[in-house]
């Protein structure tokens, strides 16, 4: 049984055979949510998501695959999730640790693969790019991860956020820059 | 911006893409879909539970709204028609169109 199939059962009232299609796909969602939120918050923006498109299931339309509609709208929960926690009071550079400071400090001048590898592997990278990032707005932070970091093409990011190529590319280009504004103030 | 600076941006970048790229989703938790399907069932319940009440008051509340609504309706037609023939009534007997215009509400 298709996707679209199981939708129309579960409009036509058979709640439970929501469940298919949960399982089909919660390993794609959780793959999202965990690129674009902290990972031990990954399986709750999932649960939303799912939760969110069974109220929203009456707009699938089937013209396109049940996945890529499911990824625009956990797409769009991750973005929530940044939005509530912009109100949060920030997180303060030096507040997070002497290990930080000190990975920064061992960064070196000269471009060396292995090095660049060894450096990467150390937990400090993940802290330093996850507080660099908090200081992004949830659309910048999204279209960075998708076309820097995870390296999608700019059309399958242009195609998931609906945006047009030429506003991925701009809004790519730009987040990069305050990226790296704030990669560099982090140096001095 | 000196090159050394520029060269080390370039490195802190490149160190932290290679994180990302790094990083392996985490497995789905298990009772995942348990769980998804329970506030799925929750949401399906508090939406038919609205239809449920919504229809209950309609049937429950309709024969009184209707009695009410035709009550409301006859009063106001009734008032129309007596304001009217007293107004005819008044033109008929001499009174003039000031003294009408001053009863209108």
């Amino acid at each position: 049984m298709d996707d679209a199939e199981i939708v129309r059962r579960v409009l036509a009232g058979e709640v439970n055979a929501f469940a298919r299609l949960v399982e089909a796909h919660a390993a794609q969602v959780m793959s999202i949510a965990a690129r674009h939120v902290p990972p031990d918050r990954a399986a709750e923006v999932a649960h939303e998501t799912f939760v969110r498109a069974f109220e929203r299931l009456s707009t699938y339309k089937g013209e396109s695959p049940f996945a890529h509609w499911l990824t625009r709208i956990a797409l769009r929960r991750c973005a929530d999730f940044w939005r509530s926690r912009s109100r949060c009071r920030e997180t303060d550079f030096s507040s997070l640790g002497s290990g930080t400071r000190e990975w920064i400090e061992s960064i070196p001048a000269e471009h060396d693969e292995g090095g660049l590898e060894a450096h990467a592997q150390r937990t400090e990278a993940g802290v330093i790019l996850e507080w660099a990032m908090s200081k992004l707005s949830p659309e910048d932070r999204m279209v960075l991860t998708m076309t820097h970091m995870d390296g999608q093409a700019l059309s399958d990011v242009g195609e998931q956020l609906g945006w047009s190529l030429s506003k991925v590319k701009v809004r790519s280009h730009r987040a990069r820059r305050k990226l790296r504004d704030i990669l560099g103030k982090m140096l001095d | 911006m000196d090159d050394r600076r520029l060269a080390r941006l370039d490195n802190l970048e490149q160190a932290l893409v290679l994180h990302a790229r790094r990083r392996r989703p985490p497995a789905v938790p298990a009772g995942f879909t348990d769980g998804v399907m329970r506030a799925v069932r929750q949401k399906a319940e508090s939406v038919g539970g609205f239809w449920t009440m919504f229809g209950f008051a309609a049937r429950r509340f309709a024969p009184v709204g209707a009695l009410a609504a035709t009550a409301v309706c006859g009063y106001a037609q009734l008032s129309e028609r007596l304001f009217s023939q007293t107004l005819l009534f008044l033109s008929l007997h001499g009174a003039g169109a000031y003294s009408l215009v001053r009863l209108m509400p």
